[in-house]
């Protein structure tokens, strides 16, 4: 028995070791990690936990596969996939988010939580169930070859991608002044306003900011997975958002690791673990989720106080 | 005479049923200093608060430079000149002395920004905030956050200062140093409300204090009633 | 006068799920399933009350207590014969054992019961955000084993040949039997304390109530409640391993949230309203007719209403259409006493 359990241990580690399941796992990781900033953010200025942030994504990726369709050029794909976004996220935050301010997080989240169907229902209406495929952007899935190593396109342009994105966001937050006001604001959102922060300016680009990212990660999963459905992203928001829990949710830099790590374990048991137990995927990944939660409440990479409450 | 920057008209604040503040009305001018004191509950953080458009007016209205202050949000009338140093101070105390003092030019009005550094006038007016200026917020020492907190306020260029208790919890070698501030800024032209637990020298350093009780004001007295502050108000009071 | 109230507050709901019932058996064949699906909803969504309404902790998982409930009843009611074609890896044990209707729904709310309270150990300790995304954890855990794991049940095959002991009556007792449990606990002692931990946590640890303890009690019940509308709905409707996941889940809980998350009343209004609405919309899809002339209202469009209403409920009246009160005389009686 217990040979079979170290062997099995030994494939699933030569298994792990291999580059491209590295490389993946990484890309998957940095593609979470730019959803957990997005959910962060806006955690962090506006207290709210959007649940429909996947539906944000799948707007814009049913945008580039709408494009996709009429034989528009990629570019044009694109830039209809950020409008939508973005048009999206201020519509949410002008409709929802913002009458909803003062109420409970429970509220918000469940009223997140019927955004996020609504939308959902509404694409099914529209696209049906078996949605849309976006082929244009298909050329980037396929490998390159680093050496002896065949590596997709993709991932290595999502770990880029997300760097230079990571990179522009610590800028803006350090160095601008709305970014100050960001800050400030998800610090002490009273306060800052005593001082003169614009309270609905903020907001707004949080969330704009937010929906970029989105957009972003709709154009880095869609060529991973050219089939557009009505759940497209919703599996892995919620996989997200409890790895931002389990990360840290108050501080952007311990959400942003919790969402890397829990998209590099995914990437990982996925890529390594046998098929017969790869369908159980999700109950390792929440499985983690939970014990995280009991024994940190506060958060994996948080040091300190915990934000969460236990009795 | 001329009008009032501050003036505030029979204002009543409450919660539920029952009135914080009952129709209160003072004014305050340029380049003075009015005190606001009174045992605890007595109303006067809810007065500013009300000020500030943190908590709505029941009755009344408040006037700045003659224009209603009414129903505008709090960022809105901190932009109009209107700058606050709460209770407690409340800073960013993960934020260093610089960022907290650039997160105060947010209340900078748009038309009355000159091509003076507001934030080069605060370091000279506390000097020990320059040295300190890269360290974050939360490691100065209370005395220290207290002239943070003012400078703040000031990096704005209001006209109107609000303070709530700047001496809670400073030792009284402090308190000289902030209420002398107090007096510089005065001189400079700006009208400073001053909501105050020490009495005496509340009454000492303003030009005149208010007495309020249970939401209501109930005396005045003038810097020379200072020595007899305590024995005048209880004897008020009781 | 508080012995009338309290009678109201029982009365109430039940005389609701009774009219139901009544109603239900004077329409058609065809209607009548609409409405043991709405009594069968007001089943889960008072099971799903009873925790949330009493303890204020948002769970998102109860789902998976009726998970469990819809593979206890459906997997030992299936007669033997029948099981091997959809069900072909049981466990011995399981293959061998039949048992009737009433039984198979008693094991449905113990072993869901069971189930909930081992769950609860853990995570009865966290709240708010925390809990929401513990519980959600859970609900995708145990979708995720019952989907594969075919020694337990049918895994990815529907549930058929459950024999369908869940007609209306049933599903009326059913309803009133969960009101009643429900009701019996929130006058409770334990119910109370807990209604108090979710008013006032620092005033109720100050008097000795135990948190976790109440939520403990109250989750293990809930799951009870849960697991037996599980074992109704699966004597209802041919079900698989995805009816009892995301969708479900959305729907009770927009269900008690329109509703009114705090009532009992609450709970029964929410869930027999929506379904109400969600039955009309159903038949609208089939073709409505509008001043003579049929309008065509797309599949799915169910849905869209549904969590439009939520989300406008959340944001205009997050008590709720009950206002997360019981029925009371109260209103009555205020007006009553100047005579």
């Amino acid at each position: 028995m217990s040979v079979l359990l170290a062997s099995g241990l030994g494939d699933f580690l030569t298994d792990a070791v291999d580059v491209q399941v590295q490389v993946d796992a990484i890309g998957l990781g940095a593609i979470f990690a730019l959803m957990a900033v997005g959910i962060g953010l806006v955690f962090g200025v506006l207290r709210l936990v959007n649940f429909a942030y996947g539906q944000l994504i799948m707007a814009g990726a049913f945008a580039l596969a709408f494009a996709s369709d009429k034989g528009w050029p990629v570019g044009v794909g694109i830039a209809l996939c950020f409008a939508v976004v973005i048009v999206l996220s201020l519509a949410m935050e002008r409709a929802v988010f913002r009458p909803l301010r003062s109420q409970s997080p429970a509220v918000m989240l469940i009223a997140t939580f019927a955004v996020a169907f609504l939308l959902q229902s509404i694409a099914l209406l529209w696209f049906g169930p078996l949605g849309k495929t976006a082929a244009s952007l298909a050329e980037l899935n396929r490998p390159v070859s680093i050496g002896e190593v065949d590596v997709r396109k993709i991932a290595l342009v999502a770990i880029v991608t997300a760097a230079v994105c990571l990179g522009l966001l610590v800028v803006l937050l350090n160095r601008t002044s709305l970014g100050l006001h960001m800050r400030a604001a998800a610090m002490d959102f009273q306060t800052a306003r005593l001082v003169g922060v614009r309270a609905n300016l903020v907001s707004a680009a949080a969330v704009l900011i937010a929906g970029v990212l989105a957009a972003i990660v709709a154009v880095l999963l869609t060529v991973q997975f050219p089939t557009v459905t009505p759940t497209f992203a919703l599996r892995e928001t919620i996989i997200v958002l409890a790895g931002v829990v389990v990360g840290g949710m108050t501080r952007l830099l311990s959400a942003t690791l919790g969402g890397f790590a829990i998209g590099y374990v995914s990437g990982l048991l996925g890529g390594a673990l046998p098929t017969a137990q790869s369908q159980y995927l999700p109950t390792f990944v929440f499985g983690l989720v939970i014990l995280v939660l009991l024994l940190r409440p506060g958060g994996l990479f948080l040091r300190g106080r915990a934000a969460v409450e236990r009795v | 005479m001329t009008e009032p920057v501050l003036r505030i008209q029979g204002i009543s604040v409450g919660f539920g049923g029952n009135l914080v503040v009952r129709e209160l009305s003072l004014e305050v001018n340029l380049g003075e200093i009015v005190g606001l004191i009174g045992p605890n509950g007595a109303g006067k953080s809810t007065t500013l608060h009300a000020l500030m458009g943190l908590v709505p007016l029941r009755t009344g209205d408040v006037l700045l430079d003659g224009r209603s202050l009414r129903r505008r949000s709090p960022e809105r009338i901190a932009r109009s000149g209107v700058a606050l140093v709460p209770e407690g101070r409340r800073l960013f105390g993960e934020l260093t002395v610089e960022e907290n003092l650039r997160l105060g030019l947010a209340g900078r009005r748009k038309n009355g920004a000159s091509d003076d550094d507001p934030i080069a006038d605060a370091y000279e007016l506390f000097p020990i905030l320059d040295e300190f200026r890269s360290r974050a917020a939360g490691v100065l020492s209370g005395g220290q956050q207290q002239q943070l907190a003012i400078a703040r306020a000031l990096v704005a260029e209001p006209s109107v200062l609000l303070l709530d208790e700047p001496s809670l919890g400073l030792a009284p070698t402090v308190v000289d140093l902030v209420f002398s501030t107090l007096a510089t800024i005065r001189d400079r032209g700006l009208a400073i409300l001053l909501v105050e637990q020490r009495a005496q020298r509340t009454v000492a350093l303003a030009d005149r204090t208010h007495v309020l009780a249970n939401g209501e004001l109930r005396l005045t007295l003038t810097p020379k009633d200072a020595a007899d502050t305590d024995r005048m108000v209880a004897a008020y009071l009781s | 006068m508080r012995a009338a109230r309290g009678a109201l507050e029982l009365a109430a709901p039940v005389g609701l799920v009774i009219g139901a019932a009544l109603l239900g058996a004077l329409v058609s064949r065809s209607t009548e399933i609409y409405f043991i699906n709405a009594l069968v909803a007001v089943s889960m969504v008072v099971a799903i009350y009873v925790f949330v309404g009493n303890s204020g902790v948002l769970s998102f998982g109860h789902i998976s207590f009726v998970a469990v409930g819809v593979w206890t009843a459906g997997v030992l009611s299936v007669p033997e014969q029948e099981k091997p074609a959809f069900m072909p890896y049981l466990f011995d044990f399981l293959r061998d054992t039949t048992v009737g209707n009433v039984p198979s729904l008693l094991a449905a709310g113990i072993v869901a019961g069971v189930f909930a309270l081992l769950v609860g150990l853990p995570l009865m300790r966290l709240s708010g955000l925390a809990a929401g995304i513990a519980t959600f954890a859970v609900l995708e855990i145990t979708n995720n084993i019952l989907r594969y794991y075919e020694k337990v049940g049918p895994g990815l095959n529907t549930f058929s040949s459950v024999p369908e002991t869940t007609d209306l009556r049933q599903a009326a007792i059913g309803a009133v039997a969960v009101i009643v449990a429900a009701f019996a606990y929130q006058r409770s002692r334990f119910g109370r304390q807990l209604r108090a931990t979710r008013e006032d946590p620092a005033a109720a640890r100050a008097v000795g109530v135990s948190i976790y303890r109440q939520r403990l009690g109250a989750f293990a019940l809930s799951g009870f409640l849960a697991g037996l509308a599980g074992g109704l709905y699966v004597h209802f409707l041919p079900i698989n391993v995805d009816a009892v996941y995301l969708d479900l889940t959305f729907i009770t809980l927009a269900m008690l949230v329109i509703g009114g998350t705090t009532s009992l009343w609450g709970a029964v209004v929410g869930a027999l309203a929506v379904s109400a609405l969600d039955s009309m919309l159903a038949n609208a899809e089939n073709g409505l007719e509008l001043l003579g002339r049929t309008l065509e209202v797309p599949a799915g469009t169910r849905i869209v209403v549904v969590s439009a209403l939520m989300a406008l409920v959340l944001i205009l009246r997050p008590s709720g259409l009950t206002g997360g009160r019981e029925l009371s005389f109260d209103p009555l009686w205020r007006k009553l006493r100047p005579l």
